[in-house]
């Protein structure tokens, strides 16, 4: 297997010695110079010295061209590292099904009532400790969901039942999973319109993949930042295949705004999952981050109440809730007609690191973008419906005296 | 009966109307109390602080047909040079020169279009700024103007004169061109026919002076470049693709012109025909203004 650091490393002392050698030739140019020698033979010097190190260089970069292409072809295909380190990457052929699945971040499908009970103690224990770690749980109830076609002083109340949602959106690493396990070609994961399309989903160099990606795979210092240029066909067909689906409005915009009911059957909601001000440092949007993604991890200050990294900045998220609904007939004005694209529409929520204005990068704002479009800046995060998780607080055997403790907490 | 009252001669007030203030754009006579000039309709407070600065503000035209995005992308362009704390920057000199930008920014962030500009002049917008290179202590006095398009269209068609118009091109040093992408996108080739155009009339211009047209920066800004990420990544090359005509004639005529591809929202049509930004993310909006200020002279 290569080693990356490995040949980088043989790269730089080759560079090291190539550079110690030209600046032998200048001081030999030099000395020659001061010394009288015909400055023809000193002149001619300079060209054959630029030309090594134009070879030197020429050398570095395919050296580097290879190993990085070796690296792709033999990455380890990993989603965690925690998870699976290469050894037992290289181990896989002995991995049985449900342990692969759990390499790969499909815990989801696990944790439902007909698998569950077929697996062991220890399997049923990891998968959910991993449904826990990687997901929050958004309670039941009531969320005002404004939309950019509706008055949104007045937004309708939506019943929301208990929901997991991911606490990060899906990285370049974890949808690399997907793409190396055939995603993209198995038709049973995708919506059965977007078929005939799949060969449009490529990426730079014509290879499945997300937009941005080159021969199949993610830039390496991006592994962990979102995935972008996906379309919403690709987002819907990952959650299928990790055992999850894509929220809708209501459930993104209740994991974030955390709405809580009050005495007069109002709903006292958060603008941003941290609060009702805007604060800059939590969030990376226009001004306030880098430019560009950031990994998913980042901005720990801006969780929302259940621990939902960066619901609000960073990427826009992908919902399955369709953009161009039209609102309520009583809602329903010239002004507020609703849109019509030539491709349907979903809904976007949460803003993104170039969103401009802090009033369009709350939990409430909603855009849209159309189903194919597989933008810079839109990313996701998938969804679970608590009912779908056959024993959601799930303890291994526990004693008495521990149920007891869990069920007073 | 009204008793006759006797009113002391005010001579230094005489002496302020006998010497009138000439205005920066057109080089119109106006009274030194006037609001906006006669004739070409332009801010008088912009004259007056031309005056009070040792060297006078130079001029960048915008040039696009109605509904290419003149007001968004100069009100957008003028709050990113507001907030950016390095690199080029720009600090608005005057009330009247931040209403272009309060306009944009205020209907950008009700998710609104702002309304289209009026063809009386007396109602453009009008902007002066000073703005700061990244070297120290290199500063530009800028003039922008926010011309209606309709105006311009009906000037440049040579069916109405518009004093304003051919003020502006006439004292402008470098010259913003913006092409609608939408409508290039959708096959018209109305866009390119006006930029080529405009730029054919700019070009007339200053002939005999020693400094002409073909030595200014031009820049071709392809507007509303959202949804096209082939002009985005090569906006040159989109141009020779798409606009070949325009191309051509950019670099036949001028030696100093550069293609560029903006955009500033995220838009969709509505079932009325109205277009709405769904999302503000402003993207390639500074570098032209930034290529077109380094280039001129100072």
């Amino acid at each position: 297997m290569f080693d990356l650091a490995q040949i980088r490393a043989k790269c730089l002392k080759s560079a090291r010695i190539r550079r110690a050698l030209i600046a032998l030739a200048a001081v030999l140019i030099v000395v020659a110079w001061c010394w009288d020698v015909r400055v023809g033979v000193a002149s001619s010097l300079i060209p054959i010295f630029l030309l090594m190190n134009q070879l030197g260089k020429a050398k570095v970069r395919q050296a580097m061209l290879t190993a990085r292409a070796a690296a792709i072809a033999s990455r380890p295909a990993v989603a965690d590292q925690h998870l699976a380190t290469p050894s037992e990457a290289d181990a896989e052929t002995e991995l049985s099904l449900p342990e692969t699945m759990l390499r790969q971040q499909r815990y989801a499908l696990l944790v439902r009532s007909q698998i569950t009970e077929t697996l062991s103690e220890e399997l049923r224990a990891q998968s959910n400790r991993l449904l826990w770690d990687r997901m929050g749980l958004v309670p039941e109830g009531n969320v005002a969901v404004a939309s950019i076609f509706t008055d949104n002083e007045f937004p309708p109340n939506v019943w929301v039942d208990p929901v997991l949602l991911d606490r990060h959106c899906v990285s370049n690493q974890e949808f690399f999973e997907f793409v190396i396990a055939g995603g993209y070609q198995q038709p049973a994961l995708w919506d059965a319109e977007v078929v005939s399309g799949l060969l449009d989903f490529v990426d730079t160099t014509g290879a499945p993949g997300p937009r941005f990606w080159v021969d199949g795979g993610y830039p390496h210092e991006l592994a962990s930042h979102p995935v972008v240029g996906v379309s919403w066909y690709e987002a819907a067909a990952y959650a299928r295949w990790v055992g999850k689906r894509l929220p809708c409005d209501a459930e993104w915009v209740k994991s974030g705004s955390w709405p809580i009911a009050t005495g007069n059957g109002s709903l006292a909601q958060r603008k941003y999952p941290w609060g009702n001000t805007m604060d800059r440092s939590r969030t990376n949007l226009w001004g306030s981050g880098p430019q560009t993604t950031v990994p998913v991890g980042d901005y720990a200050s801006g969780v929302s109440v259940s621990g939902l990294y960066q619901l609000v900045g960073n990427v826009w998220e992908w919902t399955s809730t369709s953009f161009d609904t039209p609102p309520p007939p009583r809602r329903l004005t010239e002004e507020t007609a609703p849109p019509i694209a030539e491709v349907p529409m979903k809904s976007i929520r949460g803003g993104a690191f170039d969103t401009y204005f802090d009033a369009q990068a709350t939990c409430h704002f909603q855009s849209g973008e159309r189903v194919l479009a597989r933008k810079h800046n839109i990313g996701f995060r998938c969804a679970l419906s608590a009912c779908d998780v056959a024993n959601l607080f799930f303890t291994p055997n526990p004693t008495p005296a521990e149920a007891l403790q869990e069920a007073l907490a | 009966m009204t008793p006759l009252v006797t009113l002391p001669m005010e001579s230094y007030q005489l002496a302020k109307y006998a010497e009138p203030v000439i205005c920066f754009v057109c080089d119109f006579e106006n009274n030194f109390d006037a609001e906006s000039c006669r004739k070409c309709g332009a801010p008088m407070a912009l004259t007056h602080q031309a005056i009070g600065h040792k060297t006078p503000p130079q001029m960048i035209t915008v040039v696009g047909p109605p509904g290419a995005g003149k007001t968004v992308y100069l009100g957008m362009l003028l709050d990113l040079l507001a907030r950016r704390t390095s690199g080029i920057r720009a600090l608005a000199r005057g009330a009247f020169s931040v209403s272009l930008q309060q306009q944009a920014v205020e209907s950008l962030s009700r998710c609104e279009f702002p309304g289209e500009t009026s063809s009386d002049p007396d109602d453009w917008n009008w902007v002066h700024c000073q703005v700061h290179l990244s070297r120290r202590r290199a500063t530009r006095e800028v003039v922008l103007a926010d011309p209606a398009g309709e105006a311009m269209l009906a000037h440049i068609d040579g069916m109405v004169h518009q004093p304003a118009v051919q003020a502006l091109f006439s004292r402008s040093i470098a010259a913003l061109v913006l092409v609608d992408i939408t409508q290039v996108e959708a096959g018209g080739s109305d866009a390119e026919y006006f930029a080529v155009k405009a730029l054919s009339n700019l070009a007339e211009h200053h002939k005999r002076g020693r400094s002409t047209w073909s030595r200014r920066p031009v820049a071709v800004v392809f507007t509303k470049a959202d949804d096209c990420e082939a002009c985005c990544d090569d906006p040159a090359g989109y141009a020779d693709r798409h606009c070949s005509g325009l191309a051509q004639f950019c670099r036949e005529r001028f030696t100093k012109v550069e293609f560029f591809a903006a955009s500033v929202a995220r838009s969709t049509k509505l079932a009325n025909g109205l277009d709405v930004p769904l999302r503000i993310e402003p993207r390639g909006i500074v570098e032209p203004f930034e290529w077109l200020v380094r280039g001129m002279k100072r």
